[in-house]
């Protein structure tokens, strides 16, 4: 970071090479749109340069990269509000183009739309808690929201997502037993 | 044991055991509940991370670019450290406030004005006024206020302006009181206002390193603060209807300034209603 505040152009590389992964990947959870989380990187890591001379010694790179992508996730999520837009959804047309096995794909999206009906603020608590593997005292620094609040919203965030995902497992399930047993038939 | 070694263990596809691990599930439920079932939360929402696609070198190189576009003035601008835009918006208003009070001169009644009901009174706008901006100015890499917190603190500067103009006028010789009908002569305060905290505005809009309408809300309300205490400086009308009309009212103007700006934006602006 000392370098890339120096002016070295390669060390903005490194960093985006590092972070931005990890935060399209929460970007694309939060706002299940694959052009919108892309426009939002873009944008994280541009104010992020603009705020590069705020940045002090012993600071945490990933922490500011996270305030500012959740930060700027939400205001999409107002205006998209303010707009009446559909209602944020995964978007499985418009998930990365690699290929990969069709499970692993199915498991994502799966996971990213029960995320996507959980309230905002506990979403943002599983994110940084599972997703980004960060502890509570941190989670909470991120979001100014105190230790206890943070715990609670997480707890009640993992019981209504274990509920989600086993209504989406049991239904595609049930689902697939269906078509093998038309199947059967035919 | 913390949360992120229960969480590594459960991303390897292992149960948490031991009296560690158990302590921790006790005092942590989250944790207890990524545990239950042998983990089966934990193993769903364990999927394969997103692969890294083609767009990841496509969106480096555009950022890239925009980087390479900040290079100007207001680039440069935009990249000081949070304090130094929050005290250069604020002392925008001093070169044209010094060479306003010059030429014209502080107000006739400022040897009678009680000197404590005078500073309190600056105080106060000056106080909102800077808190307002240092708001506004909140790097994103803090958290940023809501649109309720916002519409808050827009609506406590107005009361600030209103409450003031709404204060039992001080006794001051009658020789001091502005001659004529106060209401017309709240006109030239107004327009010497708008003037006084455009500067305020127009260099908070331009410092500002992420366009949104609820900074630019906050800016304005600075700007009519700022201009009611260099009013107060220069006027000296008592009137309550005069105060509030050409003074209090600043405020409301600054802001209905900047939502017609963002009207005429959204208008001529990109249809995605994106503002950059």
């Amino acid at each position: 970071m000392a370098a890339y505040v120096a002016g070295d152009a390669s060390a903005f590389r490194e960093i985006f090479r590092r972070y931005g992964p990890v935060l399209q990947g929460m970007l694309r959870r939060k706002v299940g749109h694959e052009a919108d989380a892309q426009d939002l990187l873009q944008q994280t890591f541009l104010q992020f340069h603009r705020a590069r001379f705020d940045f002090a010694p012993g600071n945490l790179v990933r922490p500011w990269l996270i305030t500012i992508a959740l930060n700027l996730g939400r205001e999409l999520g107002r205006k998209r509000r303010i707009r009446r837009e559909t209602p944020l959804e995964a978007d499985p047309a418009c998930a990365p183009s690699v290929s990969q096995p069709l499970d692993a794909r199915e498991d994502r999206e799966r996971v990213r739309a029960a995320l996507l009906r959980l309230p905002e603020s506990h979403r943002e608590v599983i994110e940084l808690h599972w997703f980004q593997g960060l502890p509570f005292s941190q989670v909470s620094s991120i979001l100014g929201a105190s230790i206890n609040a943070v715990k609670v919203r997480a707890h009640r965030g993992y019981e209504r997502l274990r509920d989600l995902l086993g209504e989406t497992r049991q239904g595609s399930v049930s689902g697939r037993a269906r078509e093998e047993s038309a199947d059967g038939l035919s | 044991m913390d949360c992120r070694e229960i969480r590594d263990q459960l991303l390897l596809g292992k149960k948490p055991s031991g009296a560690e691990a158990e302590a921790h599930a006790r005092a942590c439920p989250s944790c207890l509940l990524l545990m239950a079932n042998e983990g089966s939360l934990a193993r769903s929402l364990a999927a394969p991370p997103d692969p890294e696609g083609p767009e990841a070198e496509r969106t480096l190189q555009s950022l890239e670019r925009s980087i390479e576009a900040e290079r100007g003035v207001l680039g440069w601008l935009r990249s000081r450290p949070g304090w130094l835009r929050h005290v250069a918006t604020a002392a925008s208003a001093v070169p044209l406030a010094l060479s306003f009070f010059l030429r014209s001169g502080l107000r006739p009644d400022h040897a009678y004005y009680p000197l404590g009901r005078m500073l309190a009174v600056l105080a106060a706008f000056a106080g909102f006024a800077l808190w307002l901006i240092g708001t506004a100015t909140r790097p994103l890499h803090r958290r940023q206020p809501s649109p309720r917190a916002v519409g808050l603190a827009v609506f406590l500067g107005i009361i600030v302006a209103v409450g003031i103009a709404l204060l039992p006028p001080p006794e001051i010789p009658d020789p001091h009181a502005l001659p004529g009908d106060p209401v017309p002569q709240a006109w030239r305060c107004h327009a010497v206002g708008l003037l006084l905290g455009a500067p305020v505005l127009l260099v908070a809009l331009l410092l500002r390193r992420h366009a949104t309408l609820n900074g630019a809300l906050l800016f304005a309300t600075a700007a009519g603060l700022v201009a009611n205490f260099l009013l107060q400086l220069d006027c000296c009308a008592v009137d309550r209807s005069h105060l509030l009309s050409g003074h209090a009212s600043l405020c409301i103007t600054f802001i209905l300034l900047v939502l017609g700006g963002a009207w005429v934006h959204s208008m001529l602006g990109p249809r995605d209603g994106s503002e950059r």
